[in-house]
């Protein structure tokens, strides 16, 4: 009901981009030169400004184009980590040069990014982290390891969180950087989930390199550039956004050579390691139990979570809007976590036994055996259940924070007093 | 391994069955529901009088009257009926520390009174700005002459208006930080310049505050060493996490079940299942208070087991009370106090009473952290 | 009143978990992966005999009863042992009960080592038994049809079907075909409810077993692991969970013990309190494998971790039979004298 309000404003948009379409749409071209002329005429988002690349349009417009384009049958623009993380921080604290130069391949799709921030040792800690850059003239060399980086092996760039600065209390010797993973000190590995599948990777860096012209918002500055980062990830996670990366972007991502018309017929990819309500009621009428009392609590409280989760992203948005909204984006994931766990649990009592059973035999090819085994992921990824929890209670609530000893230590004397403990 | 009372526990346990169809007449138990008061003069002389009061330590006129397992039967009996014998509790943790560390004047004053049911003391720790920290308290304890002068407010001190002394935690030296520097004492109630207010509690008990100003304290009445008081402390306490609360999860089930019945209802599968639940909770809290009480039969600390024990079951009773509130549906609501009240109006009681119990003899969390600590191994905060 | 186990019983314990620690160790799991069936580890139990000990004596076995079953079934269930020990057990004692040549040829067979006999937990349907647990290991199934025990032999080809699932356990789809019946009638019936009890309490036992030891290898890292310069088990987010988890293990353990008691000693609380079991541990297990995957951050969500052996695990063993709700069904019938719809 609320989609179908808000879509009305967007009947011009949506007309526009049909208009566009006729005229522009080719789908002998290759997906590169499709990109780069969707990019140029400031489809890719639309919500930036026209000097950035945009149209000037609202967030929403976003969403209303490329619906546009899959509804023309045109291949959408480019999608990827860079568009939903990397342009927006490079935008709020790069210098007009940093801009002009990182922005544009993200927009035209040419460019591929992933996220090098957690360590082996620097989870929801973050700030903690001791991946260590050190000046050398006009660059910087960089060593240590970086681990949960999904699209790694496809990436070009990588947002880079690395230590400048031993000798400040730990959140302010951080620095951002724009980091090409291209080079002999960069190894990348994929690591096994419990799914089975390979999505993350862990990265090596062995004495890498960085141009000093690729940090981003100043030395010592990344931790509030890594807050605009993550403000990014959390709305387009929080707000269901369902798999940011599609289309994959950049010369690792597979598309840009391809003909744009072939390209077109992709579908997005089975997002169905996270099932909501419309899959398990589905699976409670398919098999008869839609009658069962107990069933149709669950599904009652599924359904409910569904809709609080979508009145909490629009709630989010509007907040965002004036500035605010970081308490409400961790509702939204908490939310979500809780509708990914009862989804998968409802899934598996539906099913009973059968529900224990793997791959192709399975019923729906094993989603459901498959959604339980990933549904741990969701209250660990983009911050843990208890970070989001500890975000509400200090902004929402306003409750004080836990005392953290370290925090105005030099991270240095943290580290050499950690070396000392039995 | 043997999970069944033996013949002659079987035999006691009918015995305080007996005493209590007895002892415990409508009368009281109705009296004590509507005042919130636990505590009934008679009923404890007639408890005294079996040798059921400190029935498990040596007396000047004789030997233990109950072993370990007979008391934790006696005080589950006594539990499930709601016998008023909250007064009879914190007396005897409070003659324990006596018998412990009190000096010889007030061992002779205050042990063979409380064996025959003729003194009770109230507790005095908590305070309104210091709850589960119990060492930050501020109640002020300063030195005159032979004696001391008492300063400072109590809270949660349960029976104070009608008890004959509050045990009462002092900070005596204000320099001392946190545990050093307490004194407990023996406060008689009758003393000048105390003041007590009554404070009512959603499950219907009947608590106090107590205010001191400038009470003049002979040193005869101290407990323990001066600046000991910690000590004192910590002998009350471990008895508070071996006080049984699934008698009261026992009754309320059975109170369901038997509703049920009565409905004709306790053959419909939904109901059934749900009433399993709770059936197999009451289960386990049982069996993890027998294991605790076993373990003190033994001579062993249930360090962990103790804490798990009360987490368990006040969780099980909370739970319980809510979702059984909701299975017997809107006549659970219904008074006990109204004519037309169901099962006794047990289950709308309990659902008010089993708040207090997850909050007093130690919160749920900080047993959590006892046992996050002990059978764990977790390093605390 | 006695919570201890006696000499014998410490003695049978450690002697399993001596074996099993040496020859089921989480990299052993993995390894037998995704059938999850170790031939070497079953020949070794086999030997320290343990389809001999779940037989009466009179039928050529060692007698012991429920506890010490329950006691040995805990240690298999914590290493997450790839054999199919419970079902061996299971159907052993229920071969033993039957009066029937057939099933007393295919008990000895048992305890000679010739064959691995399972037992199927759910009715057949159809001419089925779906996920039969170790069909797709074993050399004959014992199948509840209508009012009718049969013995399938599983060494036809198309008889079984394993299954691919998320227990990595070695379940199998079983055609029944026409096999001649151990019993009918309502012997048939009371034999297989029986023999279900002790499915139950065993596969109980073994969830208490399975989450004890995610539980404490969880405890084990939260002292390890290190964030904002502290432990993570000195938060209190992360210590009362696992607070919880330790008291309903604990109090699972006692639930299982008690209902192994109660039906070595033909108590009229058995079915009861074996289904009681069985529930309170699968969700105990769900809980504390679940709590092992999350407090071990990322690390526990990759296959390289061992959280997730224990959690695919924690849903896998119970649920070829069902939900802990359906559990409590069960115990409820018992407790309130509802008769047993089969």
């Amino acid at each position: 009901m609320a989609e179908v309000d808000e879509a009305r404003p967007h009947a011009d948009l949506w007309a526009e981009v049909h208009a566009w379409l006729d005229e522009s749409w080719d789908p002998d071209r290759s997906v590169d030169e499709w990109w780069k002329l969707v990019a140029n005429a400031g489809w890719t988002a639309p919500h930036l400004s026209v000097e950035q690349g945009g149209r000037g349009l609202s967030r929403r417009s976003q969403a209303v184009v490329r619906a546009a384009f899959a509804d023309h049958g045109a291949l959408r623009p480019p999608g990827g980590l860079g568009l939903l993380m990397a342009a927006p921080t490079i935008l709020t604290h790069g210098t007009p040069e940093q801009v002009g130069r990182l922005v544009p391949p993200i927009l035209d799709g040419q460019v591929g990014w992933c996220q090098l921030f957690s360590e082996p040792g620097a989870g929801s800690d973050l700030a903690g982290l001791t991946t260590r850059a050190t000046r050398d003239g006009d660059r910087w060399v960089i060593t240590g390891q970086k681990v949960w980086s999904s699209m790694a092996a496809q990436s070009d760039y990588g947002m880079l969180l690395a230590r400048t600065d031993f000798d400040v209390p730990k959140h302010k010797g951080i620095s951002w950087f724009a980091f090409r993973l291209d080079q002999p000190g960069v190894t990348v590995r994929p690591l096994r989930e419990m799914t089975g599948h390979a999505v993350f990777n862990e990265v090596f860096l062995d004495e890498a390199v960085c141009d000093d012209a690729d940090l981003i918002g100043g030395a010592g500055n990344g931790w509030a550039v890594t807050q605009t980062t993550l403000h990014f990830e959390r709305t387009g996670i929080g707000a269901g956004g369902s798999h940011a990366g599609f289309p994959e972007p950049g010369p690792k991502g597979g598309m840009l050579g391809r003909r744009a018309g072939d390209a077109a017929l992709d579908e997005a990819p089975n997002d169905k390691l996270t099932l909501g309500y419309p899959d398990v009621a589905r699976l409670a009428r398919e098999r008869c139990r839609s009658d069962d009392p107990v069933v149709r609590q669950d599904l009652a409280r599924l359904y409910a979570y569904s809709q609080l989760g979508l009145w909490n992203a629009q709630r989010g948005k509007a907040e965002a809007r004036r500035g605010g909204g970081q308490a409400v984006a961790s509702i939204g994931k908490l939310t979500q976590t809780r509708i990914v766990k009862l989804a998968a649990k409802l899934g598996m009592d539906i099913l009973g036994p059968d529900g224990l059973v793997a791959g192709a035999q399975a019923v729906d090819g094993g989603v459901f055996a498959e959604a339980m085994v990933f549904s741990p992921a969701a209250s660990i990824y983009g911050g843990t259940d208890e970070i989001q929890r500890n975000i509400v209670a200090e902004r929402s609530l306003g409750l004080p924070r836990e005392p953290t000893p370290d925090r105005d230590v030099a991270f240095g004397e943290v580290l050499r007093s950690r070396a000392k403990m039995p | 391994m043997d999970f069944e009372l033996s013949d002659d526990l079987v035999a006691f346990r009918d015995e305080v069955r007996a005493f209590l169809a007895e002892e415990l007449t409508p009368e009281i138990d109705d009296r004590v529901y509507r005042t919130g008061v636990s505590h009934d003069d008679g009923f404890v002389r007639a408890l005294a009088a079996r040798g059921w009061v400190g029935g498990t330590w040596e007396r000047d006129d004789g030997p233990p009257t109950l072993d370990a397992l007979r008391a934790h039967i006696l005080e589950a009996e006594l539990t499930r009926v709601e016998a008023p014998i909250y007064a009879v509790y914190t007396t005897q943790m409070v003659a324990n520390v006596i018998r412990v560390v009190g000096s010889p004047d007030l061992r002779a004053e205050i042990l063979p009174r409380f064996h025959r049911g003729e003194v009770s003391i109230a507790l005095g720790m908590t305070e309104p700005e210091a709850g589960s920290d119990v060492a930050a308290i501020r109640t002020r304890a300063r030195r005159d002459r032979d004696g001391w002068i008492v300063d400072g407010q109590k809270m949660f001190t349960t029976n104070a208006h009608i008890t004959d002394y509050v045990f009462l935690l002092t900070r005596s030296n204000p320099d001392a930080v946190r545990h050093a520097g307490l004194t407990m004492f023996l406060l008689p109630l009758d003393l000048p310049g105390i003041e007590i207010q009554a404070v009512h509690t959603l499950s219907g008990e009947r608590t106090n505050i107590v205010f001191l100003n400038d009470v003049v304290v002979d040193d005869r009445w101290r407990i323990g060493e001066v600046d000991g008081g910690w000590q004192a402390l910590m002998l009350a306490l471990q008895d508070e996490h071996s006080a049984p609360f699934s008698p009261h999860l026992s009754r309320l089930v059975e109170a369901v079940e038997q509703w049920a019945h009565e409905a004709g209802r306790i053959d419909e599968p939904e109901l059934q299942t749900r009433l399993a639940r709770w059936a197999t909770q009451l289960e386990v809290a049982t069996l993890l208070e027998l294991r605790a009480t076993w373990m003190e039969a033994k001579g062993d600390v249930p360090l962990a087991e103790g804490p798990m024990s009360k987490l368990f079951s006040t969780e099980a009773l909370v739970g319980a009370a809510e979702d059984l509130t909701e299975l017997v549906g809107p006549d659970a609501l219904r008074s006990r106090l109204d004519p037309t009240a169901v099962a006794d109006g047990r289950v709308e009681h309990l659902l008010r009473f089993s708040l207090g119990t997850t909050i007093y003899a130690g919160t749920s969390e900080i047993q959590r952290n006892i046992i996050a600590q002990q059978a764990c191994g977790l390093p605390r905060a | 009143m006695d919570f201890s186990l006696d000499d014998e019983q410490q003695a049978l314990v450690a002697s399993f978990a001596d074996l099993l620690s040496k020859r089921s160790s989480p990299a052993h799991v993995r390894q037998a992966e995704p059938t999850g069936f170790e031939p070497a580890l079953w020949r070794a139990l086999g030997e320290v005999g343990v389809v001999e000990m779940a037989v009466p004596a009179e039928r050529g076995g060692w007698g012991a009863g429920p506890i010490d079953l329950a006691l040995v079934a805990e240690q298999v269930g914590a290493s997450a042992a790839p054999a199919p020990v419970i079902e061996a057990q299971v159907a052993a004692r229920l071969l033993a009960s039957l009066d029937d040549p057939a099933a007393s040829a295919a008990l000895d067979a048992m305890l000679g080592g010739e064959q691995l006999e399972t037992k199927a937990v759910r009715p057949v349907v159809d001419g089925v038994a779906e996920l039969v647990p170790a069909g797709a290991v074993a050399d004959a199934a014992v199948v509840l049809d209508g009012d009718r025990l049969r013995l399938v032999s599983l060494a036809a080809s198309g008889a079984r079907c394993p299954v691919a699932n998320l227990a990595a356990a070695p379940l199998a789809d079983v055609t029944v075909g026409d096999a001649a019946p151990l019993a009918s009638g309502p012997a048939a019936l009371v034999a297989f409810e029986a023999a279900l009890d002790d499915w139950l309490l065993l596969t109980g036992a073994a969830l208490v077993g399975l989450a004890g030891r995610a539980h404490r290898t969880t405890c084990e890292y939260a002292r390890e692991r290190r964030t904002w310069n502290a432990p993570i088990g000195s938060y209190q987010g992360v210590a009362h969970p696992l607070a919880d988890d330790a008291t309903a293990v604990d109090g699972a353990r006692l639930l299982v013990h008690e209902a192994a008691w109660e039906l070595g000693r033909h108590g009229r609380r058995g079915r009861e309190l074996a289904a009681m079991a069985f529930a309170f541990a699968s969700e105990t297990a769900r809980k504390a494998t679940y709590d092992a995957v999350h407090f071990h951050g990322g690390v526990g969500f990759t296959l390289e971790a061992d959280p997730q052996l224990y959690y695919r695990r924690a849903r896998g063993w119970p649920r070829v039979w069902g939900a802990p709700q359906d559990a409590y069904g069960r115990a409820a019938r018992a407790r309130y004298h509802t008769s047993e719809a089969s």
